[in-house]
């Protein structure tokens, strides 16, 4: 299935906002790291809450060819 | 005449037959066909079972007779599972019946519990066979009929709850002939096809007769075998299958699984803004701290040299907080509006303010590095004079001073 979402787990971006904002309270970063730090989490979150509004979710189905292969039909 | 010590009481000899019968008979199967029966306004039922040679008194009580799937009748055959019970005070027995099923399905029930123990036996309701769940799948998929309710429900409620979801579904046969094999086959091709995060599996509600196949044994060991977690969703919510207690969870209906699969948007979005807030107060706090810290420094300093309190401002600090600026304005959906007070604050230290107040920023060409010291340009080389209301082209002709006689 090519789709850009697959690249994307919300799994994983929760997971790096966790850490960044870890990173973040140890308060070991320098002023610049910090900003870069923020600007990543930001971001971050903004790409999840955008997946989340825009999402198309998609219906498929799946059939196996005779030789073996998939297919994705609509349903 | 009998020596009375050899004897025994009615008593004695009626818990001795109790003791034997009981211990005997206290958890067995018996066919036969129902006669006399009688529904009892209590709740509870009183029949006979009888063969053609023998017959046996029966009870079922309220209690157990509330499940049946069937209203039992006289005339109908039926399998029975209980334990016999000796009544002291009239020297009868009677069966006391756990469950009751027409007889066709009596022999299923017998396969059904047979099964059961075999699989247990191997350990494959084990729980630490058991596999989690993925917390945010991309791509669920769903082993179901296409024609059934079911797979309307598990659609319907994921485009609700979670249209970041992605479906595929392997339509299935979900029951009669062929409905176990192609099961199998659907979970076989799905863990094949891979690009699967968790394969829900499932039927709404029918007789144990329809929903058979998801007792069968292929279908067990296929769920067993999966690579890609199952969630096992068969009928009603009283309806326990051995599909169920293979799976990794079971739902109780196809809707609860559908709930189960995935997290909602709401949900998500309160972790996301749990994050944010943190986020959002640490960096605040932050800023204000080291804003106060550049304050100190230019009270410090501002008499002696000016001009290094600018350098130090773009440098250090002024050029952080336009970024900062910049990261919030790009994400002004959710930012712009909360930091507003902040961003005012820092817009006040940015270089551009420094710039209104008289002072001018040169540029090394063409990398635009701040020239810091004359020796970080050579002779006729052009620079940059960036001013506020815009930039001069300037070249330079010779060092005034330089680093080393101005320390």
């Amino acid at each position: 299935m090519t789709n850009k979402k697959k690249d994307f787990a919300f799994e994983e971006a929760f997971k790096n906002l966790e850490e960044i904002v870890n990173q973040l309270e140890s308060g070991q970063e320098t002023l610049e790291k910090s900003l870069e730090l923020f600007e990543e989490g930001i971001k971050l979150s903004e790409i999840c809450r955008d997946k989340l509004d825009n999402a198309n979710q998609k219906i498929k189905k799946l059939i196996k060819k005779t030789d073996s292969s998939f297919e994705l039909k609509d349903i | 005449m009998s020596d009375t010590n050899n004897s025994i009481s009615v008593s004695q000899l009626t818990a001795q037959i109790k003791n034997i019968l009981e211990g005997e008979f206290d958890n067995i199967w018996i066919s036969g066909e129902i006669s006399n029966f009688k529904h009892h306004y209590s709740g509870h039922m009183y029949f006979t079972l009888k063969d053609d040679s023998a017959e046996i008194k029966v009870v079922m009580f309220k209690g157990f007779n509330q499940y049946l799937r069937f209203k039992p009748d006289d005339g109908m055959q039926v399998l029975a599972n209980g334990k016999l019970s000796v009544y002291e005070q009239r020297g009868q027995y009677q069966l006391i019946l756990k469950q009751l099923e027409p007889s066709g399905i009596g022999t299923l029930y017998l396969a059904f519990e047979a099964l059961k123990k075999q699989l247990s036996g191997e350990g494959l309701f084990d729980s630490d066979r058991k596999k989690e769940l993925p917390k945010y799948p991309n791509t669920v998929g769903v082993i179901t009929s296409q024609s059934g309710a079911a797979v309307q429900d598990i659609f319907q409620i994921l485009a609700r709850r979670a249209p970041f979801v992605d479906l595929v579904l392997r339509a299935s046969k979900v029951q009669g002939d062929g409905a176990a094999l192609d099961i199998v086959q659907a979970i076989e091709e799905f863990n094949e096809y891979k690009k699967i995060d968790v394969i829900l599996l499932g039927r709404g509600g029918g007789s144990l007769e329809d929903l058979w196949p998801f007792n069968e044994e292929v279908v067990a060991r296929a769920i067993s075998v999966s690579k890609i977690p199952i969630i096992s969703a068969v009928g009603h919510e009283t309806d326990y299958s051995i599909s169920d207690m293979v799976a990794d969870v079971r739902a109780p209906t196809p809707s609860a699984a559908a709930e189960i699969v995935s997290p909602s948007v709401s949900d998500i979005k309160e972790n996301f803004d749990r994050l944010e807030m943190k986020l959002e107060s640490y960096i605040k706090n932050l800023i204000e701290r080291k804003w106060q810290n550049v304050d100190e420094l230019i009270n410090r300093h501002s008499r002696q040299q000016p001009q290094k309190i600018i350098e130090l401002q773009y440098s250090e600090f002024g050029k952080l907080s336009n970024r900062f600026i910049n990261s919030i304005l790009q994400n002004q959906k959710y930012w712009g509006m909360k930091l507003n007070p902040l961003t005012e604050k820092l817009s006040a230290l940015s270089p551009k303010a420094i710039l209104e107040r008289g002072y001018s920023v040169a540029f090394k060409l063409p990398d635009r590095h701040i020239i810091r010291a004359p020796e970080d340009i050579d002779k006729g080389q052009e620079f940059e004079l960036l001013t506020s209301k815009g930039s001069i082209a300037a070249k330079k002709i010779k060092d005034l001073t330089n680093s080393k006689n101005n320390q």
